[in-house]
This record gives C-alpha cells, structure tokens and sequence, in this order.
C-alpha cells in the first residue's frame, strides 16, 4: 500500500460521554435543625477520628436532637451500602455527610 | 448509521490527532482518530442499538452508551472483534462491589487489570508467551487502552481532579493479560470463576503494578517456590494488609514446578495463604490505617502478641491465580499485582458476549 496525500478532511466523534442526569427532589428547608432527627454517616478516616467526635458532640449539646441515626462506614473508601443510607434517608430529618480522604 | 455524538471536524490526519490531544480526549498517548468508517464497524459488528446503556461510570458519571464505547475503541486501535470483552470489562467495573468511584479517585496506586481466559484467547490473536503481560499484542494492548479511555472519557479519571492517585503506574495506560491454557495445569480461570470452560470470561481486579518474583522454579523444590511467592505477598507497604484481593501470574516454569510437585490449585492457594504471613511486631510498623479501624490488621490477629503472624491473604477467593508468559530461564519468572486491600477493586468477572 502507498500513502498520498488526499484533500479531504476528517470528521471525528465525540468520545466523552453524556454525564447522567438524575432527577432529585427540590431540597426540603427546615426552619430549624433544632430538635431534629439527625443522621450521621461517617467514613472512619484516621485524619478525621477526633474532629467527628467532638463535631457529633457539639451537635448533640447545641441541637438537642429528637434521635441520631449513624452509619459509620465499615470501607472508608466506597459509599455507604444503599439499603443503609435509604434507612437513614427514611429516618432522619437532615444528615451530615462525612469528612475526611 | 445513526450516531448522536457531537462531530468534529480536523483538516488532515496530524490535526486530527492534535484535535484528541486539545480536546483532552487522551491520557498522554496519540490516539486513533474516532471517524464514523471506524465506529461504524464496530457497531455494525456488535450488532447493537448504539444508544444501549451499557452502565454509568464514575465518578463523572458519564453514561457508556455503546456509541462512547465503540468511539473509545476505536481511538484505543481495537479490532472490533476484541470489543465484547471491552464491554464485558466495563460490566465487570460497574459492579458494586469493584468500588470504581474509589478506584478513579484513591491517592493509591490502582488501575483495573483486566485477565483475559477461555477460547477467545486463541481466535483474537492475544499473546501468552513471553511478554504476554507486556508490549508485542494489539490484542491485549488494545483491550487495555480501551478500558483506561473509558475510565477516561466517560468516567472522568483525570489526575489531579478527582484521580488522586498519588504516582499511579505504567498500568493505568493499558493493563491487560490472557491466560495460556495450553501452559495452566489447573482448571481454566473461568471454570474457578462458576463459568462453562466454553466461555470467554474477562475478570477485572485493581491492582499495583506486577512486582516480578523469581522464583527459582527451574531449579528449586516446590516448597521454595511457594515460600518466594508468599514472601511477595506479604509486605509490609502492601494494602494487602487489610485484605482484599490480588492477582498472581503464575509463568509456565512456576506453574508446572507446583503440578508435578501434586500440587492443586485450591492447595497451593492454601500454601501461600499460611505463608504469606508477617509477624505482629513488624505489622505494627504500619500506620496508615488507624488501630481502630474495622479494616485493620488487628481485627484479625491478637495486637497483644508480637509474634502472632498477620494474613495477608484472608480468603483464597482473595487470591486470584492465572498462568501465563514465556517458558523462560529457571529463575521461573511469575508477577504479583497486589491491590488495593479490602478498599476495593474486588475481582469481578463477567462472560464475554459475542455477536
């Protein structure tokens, strides 16, 4: 086979995919987080062990919440199991969401 | 052929590939210009409504319609006949259980490598002789360049932002390797794996880069072979620590130096678990997970005892044994790629589909 040169361009197609859209719930405002049910997912990162404590502790004393529901994840790396964090969504009125690598 | 992709247009081949590079479609490698002649095959081959899902991939969450695939492929050079066990690759990556959010993202050193094993091995031309974890199979090369574009262009693994792999390796280009049945004395990956021996199976794990053992099996007893693979295993840098799985390719010396020594797969799975072993004393040298954590190496031996031995392989599911390579000198070359621990990357593997 011998390569010439030809006058024609070249179309190329976009390799980047479509990034999924999901529809959510309009975000629910509290008036308050006083007294509300809390839930706390935690990853366990060794860098965040005592920041978590003492952020759950001040939660607890400034808050009051009416319950805590807590996952504190056994893989610090992958996202907390879906049948947990759905309980969590069903049971809680807001939720603080990890710190950490 | 109907494609939705947005079209480009470059004036000659150089701008066509220079076009990649400035739309940050490419790793760092030229790639194949993705023209519709080439992606047209492909889907043609696969047979395949173009729009299909095959499954979103973090952790952009871009949706690998089988058109993305098929223009990836077509950039990683892959013959459309190897494209089924790209797809098979991504189902495999997309299980839970392979955390690939956590793969693109951990500051660790893990890419997805990708053990090719049943019939198809002949018919689409991979190596598995000398090399055959390495340079010399489009094969193999292409298969693992498409996996990495993917993981690239639809799931978004850029380093810096959000690849926080800390030096990454050669792997993360291209990581691909078929098993030589004709060399394995065992039964074929995908018959351990709960697949037909008829099937071609992609099994995916995220590994470190393969550390070379040599270990000596042209020469020395079974035993030794099996005491310099634990030794591999077992170090103390390794997130094999906490567990997870890892894969070891066996090169054809090793594998035979084990069978003649009556040696089963299950038994030697068994052998390396008892020896691949550090005692707590050294363990202890090891801080980058917390003592309190439920992945630490505590959970599983007594902290208390210097002497106790700390698993590094927890399960023999854990340990994934594939044989392939070069008859070699009697050093009985072999590779361990470790994993990522029990952070993930767990094995997954998933029956090639073929048109």
């Amino acid at each position: 086979m011998t390569l010439k040169e030809i006058n024609v361009s070249i179309e190329l197609f976009d390799p980047v995919g479509e990034v999924e859209v999901v529809q959510r719930q309009a975000v629910r405002t509290l008036p308050s987080l006083k007294g509300k049910r809390v839930g706390c997912i935690f990853n366990q990162h060794v860098s965040a062990l005592a920041f978590w404590k003492a952020l759950e502790s001040e939660i607890e004393s400034t808050l009051q919440p009416s319950g805590i529901f807590r996952i504190y994840k056994s893989n610090t790396w992958a996202p907390a199991p879906r049948a947990e964090a759905k309980r969590l969504l069903e049971a809680t009125d807001f939720a603080l969401v990890g710190v950490g690598a | 052929m109907q494609l939705s992709s947005r079209v480009f247009e470059a004036a000659d081949l150089e701008a066509a590939v220079e076009f990649c590079y400035e739309q940050k479609w490419t790793d760092g490698l030229p790639v194949v210009p993705p023209t519709r002649g080439a992606i047209e095959r492909i889907l043609a081959y696969l047979k395949r409504d173009p729009a299909a899902v095959v499954g979103v991939v973090a952790p952009r969450n871009g949706v690998a319609t089988l058109e993305k695939i098929a223009i990836n492929c077509v950039m990683a050079g892959c013959k459309p006949e190897v494209v089924p066990v790209v797809i098979a690759a991504v189902e495999a990556m997309l299980e839970e259980r392979f955390n690939l959010n956590g793969v693109q993202t951990t500051t660790h050193a893990c890419a997805p490598l990708c053990v090719v094993s049943g019939p198809a091995v002949r018919t689409l031309g991979f190596n598995t002789r000398e090399g055959a974890l390495g340079h010399g199979c489009r094969a193999a090369a292409t298969i693992g360049r498409a996996v990495r574009l993917i993981l690239w262009n639809i799931g978004g693994g850029y380093p810096g932002e959000p690849c926080k792999t800390t030096l990454g390796h050669p792997g993360y280009f291209s990581f691909c390797v078929a098993e030589d049945q004709d060399a394995n004395p065992w039964e074929p990956l995908q018959v351990e794996r709960g697949f037909q021996a008829g099937d071609t199976v992609v099994t995916v794990t995220a590994t470190t880069a393969p550390y070379s053992v040599a270990t000596g099996a042209g020469y020395g007893p079974a035993a030794d072979v099996l005491c310099l693979l634990a030794d591999s295993i077992a170090t103390l840098g390794s997130n094999n620590i906490t567990g997870g799985d890892m894969v070891l390719v066996l090169g054809p010396m090793a594998a035979k130096n084990l069978a003649d020594a009556g040696l089963t797969k299950p038994q030697v799975k068994a052998e390396i678990m008892r020896l691949a072993t550090r005692p707590v004393r050294e363990a202890k040298r090891r801080h980058s997970i917390s003592p309190t954590h439920p992945m630490h190496w505590s959970k599983v031996v007594d902290a208390n005892d210097d002497a106790a031995r700390v698993p590094w392989v927890r399960n023999p599911e854990n340990l994934v044994i594939t044989v392939s390579g070069g008859w070699g000198s009697g050093a009985g070359f072999c590779a361990l790629c470790a994993g990522w621990g029990a952070l993930g990357g767990y094995t997954v593997s998933k029956r090639v589909e073929f048109p």
